[in-house]
């Protein structure tokens, strides 16, 4: 019996290539060990921001969802603990219902109670369906017409597929497509910009905003700082989309698509000459030259303070965290620190940092959480730090950085985040 | 509307309940969906989850293994992690995929069964039912893979309650989602060893090798309606009798001392076997009290919850407390919501199948677990309760008058 947790290092899995990348990497290949670790991302409708939570960031919003009991099981605590309990209802379904599709000639008496429920009348209902209906193949836009008729408000309808996780429209994709489908063009103001990618906002100090508005883009928006429906609709007179998370990509290619709204692709970087020269090619695309010196000089500042207080650091990596778990690695080790594991599993697109990653530090490991044979996994790979919400159950002895809130860290001043976070619980 | 849940949110599915009953044995256990369900029965319904580790697993489904039924699929992944850890039996749990595709459990099990050469057992759950169905599909096919160890033949034993004579105690009902806020399953076997002193206690679900000495098992004790399948295939199969009762505990206790039931109206909810023990308690302090219980799990007849009220869903609930003038209702705090409007005082009877781990904080806070004695159909109950959190549930229970408020 082989009860080593599977891993590969850095350098065999530069030399495995992205042509051949273990199954161990795509989760559908083997059975699925849901450790505590995986929990916050092993679900569409899991920690963080699941389907639901995401849907819910629409303002004025609430949600129906109909499913199995189920399905809406981990909201009964997550909605709590999120504090979207009131916002949530639940239409549950039997096996008449499944076998009859009743539960689809309930939704629209369903939405018609439902928003009668909260204190203020919502303006936006979600019907979120699951699994089953997917297998059922229900048209859900004609039942959600029905229903907006009989409620008097927009009713969206929205999926929680679990099966299609490694499809070409994955739930997380999915949903961003559903919320920013809802705008439509507006008279373009050239100075307008929306932030796509992330349900909740950049962190009020990022450097995003200034240099934005040092380069003329004055009115800059973002989904989670809408605080009404109307202010939401504005977003559709952006002059063009910025998007900070790539599961936003297919949002973005349908805005442009249907609307004509363009959009740039900006990642999200702990590395400070790629920040700088994602923000020379940003400048490049619109036509502008921000200006950076100042927050490089910052960043440049600290991360030396850093390094000076914490000459020696080794670092175990999670999946969940504010940033690319490989990218992060390869920052780390450009910064002269370890990295003794990480506990994430890779894509075609994470290669150019393995590469790095296996230049600096070849026997990094590896780790595929949801892999059955994690199951035998045992800490002891003596790291100092455990970065992201789900490292520190594979390190408990390394002291953890959660790096994991809701508000975004984004470009020099996220790498300030980043490390102030890192100070404070080392 | 039947279904709605305007106010309350989905209590554990029966997948919970299958993947609770087997977590402790030793198994491999392949939950039949895309990672969704899994997640949500191991992070939310399993609180031994983050403390214990136990080979739970989703089958990993996606859209085309589901739509064209690639059962053999899932057990050749099956085979890759049996490869790897020497388990005692294979457990195959279904969700609503496999209710949907319509999926063949018994032949899933026979093929595994043929292939793997351990024991198989399938749970047909769908993810629609409530976790005690789930957990009681469970509970049955241990019993069955216990005749099939053993080999004991059905219509062999006898009727009679052979206490005190070494032979075991088979206890049925004993999961995190029964059991009374602040008990485990080494409280009830507390509980329970003090009314069978020359017995051997078996939580069903600790120990595998229990399995071995259950066709032999002096009596069954149903802990909650979970159980009382799984007893009454013993006594059909075996001729073991079976009593349904809950042992006494702080849970009992606590909450009930600090109040004076007499005059006014008590309505208690949570799973029928207990919700009977504390109205029992309260009756026994004072004859006069009037007090109802209430579920939205399972209520057989046959339970010994007699009067026991089974809530179809959240519309029953509101009904039941706005049209009885209750003066102090027990009832998990997710309960509350749907209260609005009630001027009862409500006490916190946390359960973990409804509100999940917000029953255990609940619970942790002011419903410490003593164990003394044993609460059963037509028995008394010990009266020598610890005190201490008494006052703290006292704290915690409120007068409702939000709408009055509003």
């Amino acid at each position: 019996m082989n009860r080593e947790p599977f891993y590969l290092t850095a350098a065999d899995a530069v030399r495995l290539g992205p042509d051949h990348m273990p199954k161990e990497a795509v989760p559908a290949a083997s059975l699925i060990y849901s450790s505590p670790a995986t929990l916050s991302y092993n679900s569409p409708g899991a920690n963080g921001f699941g389907v639901k939570r995401a849907a819910l960031v629409m303002p004025e919003s609430v949600m129906l969802l109909v499913s199995p009991g189920c399905c809406g099981r981990n909201s009964t605590i997550l909605s709590r603990e999120s504090g979207y309990a009131e916002r949530m209802f639940y239409l549950n379904m039997d096996e008449t219902d499944l076998v009859m599709s009743r539960h689809l000639r309930k939704i629209p008496q369903a939405v018609a109670e439902i928003v009668e429920v909260p204190e203020k009348r919502p303006k936006v209902v979600f019907v979120c369906l699951t699994c089953v209906d997917a297998l059922l193949g229900t048209d859900l836009v004609p039942v959600c017409r029905e229903a907006e008729k009989q409620a008097g408000v927009r009713v969206i309808p929205c999926y929680m597929y679990a099966l299609t996780r490694e499809g070409t429209k994955p739930p997380m994709a999915l949903i961003r497509d559903t919320l920013y489908g809802e705008l439509t063009r507006r008279p373009v103001d050239p100075h307008a910009v929306n932030l796509m990618g992330y349900f909740a906002p950049l962190e009020d100090h990022s450097e995003l905003y200034p240099m934005f508005r040092a380069a003329g883009l004055t009115q800059i928006r973002e989904i989670s700082r809408c605080c009404t429906y109307e202010e939401f609709l504005e977003m559709g007179g952006a002059n063009f989309n910025l998007v900070l998370n790539p599961e936003a990509d297919f949002a973005a290619q349908n805005l442009l698509e249907r609307t004509g709204m363009p959009y740039i692709d900006l990642s999200r970087s702990y590395s400070i000459g790629r920040i700088a020269k994602q923000y020379e090619l940003l400048g490049a695309a619109i036509g502008v030259t921000f200006d950076d010196r100042k927050y490089r000089e910052e960043a440049e500042e600290r991360l030396a303070a850093f390094r000076r207080d914490h000459p020696v650091l080794t670092f175990a990596l999670g999946q969940m965290l504010n940033a690319n778990p490989f990218e992060l690695a390869a920052s780390l080790l450009l910064c002269g620190y370890g990295v003794s594991e990480i506990f994430a599993a890779y894509t075609r697109a994470d290669f150019p940092y393995l590469r790095e990653i296996a230049q600096y530090s070849p026997d990094t490991r590896i780790y595929f959480g949801t892999s059955p044979s994690m199951l035998s996994y045992q800490s002891g790979a003596g790291a100092d730090a455990a970065v992201g919400r789900d490292a520190p159950w594979y390190e408990p002895d390394a002291v953890p950085v959660g790096f994991c809130s809701d508000i975004q860290p984004f470009g020099y001043r996220g790498l300030i985040s980043f490390l102030d976070e890192m100070e404070a619980a080392l | 509307m039947k279904g709605l849940m305007k106010y309350l949110s989905p209590f554990a599915p029966d997948i919970s309940g299958a993947v609770s009953v087997f977590f402790r044995l030793g198994g491999v256990s392949v939950i039949l969906d895309a990672g969704g369900c899994t997640g949500n029965a191991c992070g939310f319904d399993e609180p031994r989850w983050f403390s214990q580790k136990s080979a739970v697993f989703s089958a990993g489904l996606r859209d085309l293994d589901a739509i064209l039924g690639r059962d053999r699929m899932t057990l050749d992944k099956t085979a890759e992690v049996l490869e790897r850890f020497d388990a005692n039996f294979l457990a195959i749990i279904g969700t609503p995929v496999p209710a949907v595709i319509g999926t063949d459990f018994y032949g899933l099990m026979k093929e595994a069964g043929r292939r793997f050469r351990i024991p198989v057992a399938a749970v047909e759950t769908n993810g629609m039912d409530l976790y005690d169905r789930g957990a009681s599909r469970a509970y049955l096919e241990l019993v069955r893979i216990a005749a099939a160890k053993t080999g004991r033949k059905e219509g062999d034993g006898d009727a009679a309650i052979h206490t005190g004579d070494g032979a075991p105690v088979a206890v049925f009902g004993c999961t995190p989602l029964d059991f009374a806020p602040g008990d485990d399953s080494d409280k009830i076997r507390a509980g329970i060893q003090k009314a069978y002193p020359g017995n051997e206690i078996m939580i069903i679900g600790d120990d595998f090798a229990d399995l071995e000495k259950l066709p032999f098992a002096a009596v069954s004790i149903v802990t909650a309606p979970s159980g009382l399948a799984a007893a009454k295939e013993m006594e059909r199969r075996w001729k073991i009798p079976w009593r349904a009762e809950y042992p006494e505990g702080g849970a009992i206790c606590d909450p009930v001392r600090a109040r004076n039931h007499s005059g006014g109206r008590t309505l208690i909810v949570h799973q029928a076997v207990f919700a009977a023990a504390l109205a029992r308690r309260i009756r026994k302090e004072d004859e006069t009290a009037a007090v109802r219980t209430a579920t939205f799990f399972e209520c057989p007849p046959d339970i010994g919850a007699d009067g026991c009220m089974r809530l179809k869903d959240e519309e029953d609930f509101i009904r039941l407390v706005s049209e009885h003038s209750f003066d102090r209702i027990y009832a998990d705090p997710l309960l509350e919501r749907a209260c609005r409007g009630c001027c009862a005082e409500f006490i916190p009877l946390p359960h973990f199948a409804v509100s999940g781990s917000a029953a255990a904080q609940a619970a942790g806070r002011g419903m410490s677990s003593t164990e003394q004695g044993m609460s059963s159909t037509g028995r008394g109950m010990s009266s020598t309760e610890q005190g201490g959190s008494a006052a703290k549930s006292g704290e915690t229970a409120r007068r409702w008058s939000r709408m009055e408020e509003r």
